[in-house]
């Protein structure tokens, strides 16, 4: 008898937890997005647009990513990496700043976890290839 | 009683199998001696200046080799394609049957197999003069149900050098190792 109440409080509680809204999807934690944006951008001293997204192609590669798209005009690049699982990268890379070059990278493994020092990890193999 | 054994041991043995699966880690995205490696073994130099007229030769040997061109972009010196074939292995199929036979269910065995190549033409910082090519391929292999069962980058030598052998002919260049 008892061990039928448990399972009925555990159905209760997986009902009580509610389903993401498409509307909380495309908008979520204002304040998380925030903390991702400083996170997921880094700024290099270099000027040069093209140099920097040829930089940032060559440390894909280096990490086994393979390119699936890039843009010169818009700085857009994007890439996967396959390892036993599937993880995706967009980087955009911003020139708008006169004496920096502004990058940001945004990494989705499906439904897994990327941990935010993943990021760092990117950026400093990203400047190893800028001053290469 | 069996039944519920046998079920309390299938939930376990996923879950188990769930725990194995591999995920992305922070270490993933460094550059370590084997990425230096393997940029190696994934590129050559030609003694060519001219960036467009390797990204031509290569795009023509990819076509070749039976790959569809998803992307281009001269600027950056970038090329990617990618080929959809079978993954059918006779005996997968045979031991995969057998086992869903006893099972009672459907067999699940590899199908297709798409191959994914990324090209990358840089003007050379090593030599005074020449364009450097880097290639590197990907393979997702699907299940007959279409779940993905393998998602690898390939690392053979073997494939490397072949598909330099083939641009070399196509550039009538020779290609250097970095």
């Amino acid at each position: 008898m008892m061990r039928w109440f448990g399972a009925l409080a555990a159905l209760a509680l997986l009902a009580a937890c509610t389903q993401l809204t498409p509307h909380e999807i495309v908008f979520e934690d204002a304040a998380r997005q925030q903390q991702l944006r400083t996170i997921q951008t880094h700024s290099f001293a270099v000027t040069d647009r093209i140099k920097t997204m040829r930089a940032v192609i060559v440390t894909l590669q280096d990490l086994d990513f393979v390119i699936d798209q890039a843009d010169s005009r818009l700085g857009f690049i994007s890439a996967t990496k396959l390892n036993g699982y599937h993880l995706d990268i967009s980087v955009l890379v911003d020139d708008t700043s006169p004496d920096q070059m502004l990058v940001r990278a945004g990494f989705a493994a499906g439904l897994q976890q990327v941990e935010d020092a993943s990021y760092q990890e990117f950026f400093a193999s990203l400047q190893k290839n800028l001053v290469r | 009683m069996r039944r519920r054994g046998l079920t309390v041991c299938g939930m376990i043995g996923l879950a188990a199998l769930a725990a194995c699966m591999p995920k992305p880690v922070p270490e993933d995205l460094r550059i370590t001696y084997e990425s230096l490696v393997s940029r190696q073994q994934q590129t050559r130099i030609f003694e060519t200046e001219d960036e467009a007229r390797v990204l031509a030769a290569s795009s023509a040997v990819l076509q070749d080799l039976g790959f569809l061109i998803d992307e281009s972009e001269q600027q950056l010196g970038l090329l990617v394609g990618s080929k959809m074939r079978s993954a059918i292995n006779p005996a997968e199929v045979v031991f995969m049957t057998l086992l869903a036979l006893m099972a009672r269910s459907d067999p699940v065995y590899s199908e297709r197999q798409l191959m994914r190549i990324c090209l990358v033409t840089t003007p050379s910082v090593q030599a005074s003069s020449g364009t450097s090519v880097r290639v590197t391929f990907q393979r997702i292999v699907y299940l007959n149900n279409g779940r993905e069962s393998r998602l690898e980058t390939l690392g053979t030598p073997g494939i490397y050098e072949e598909f330099f052998a083939k641009l070399s002919k196509a550039l009538f260049l020779e290609g250097k190792e970095l």
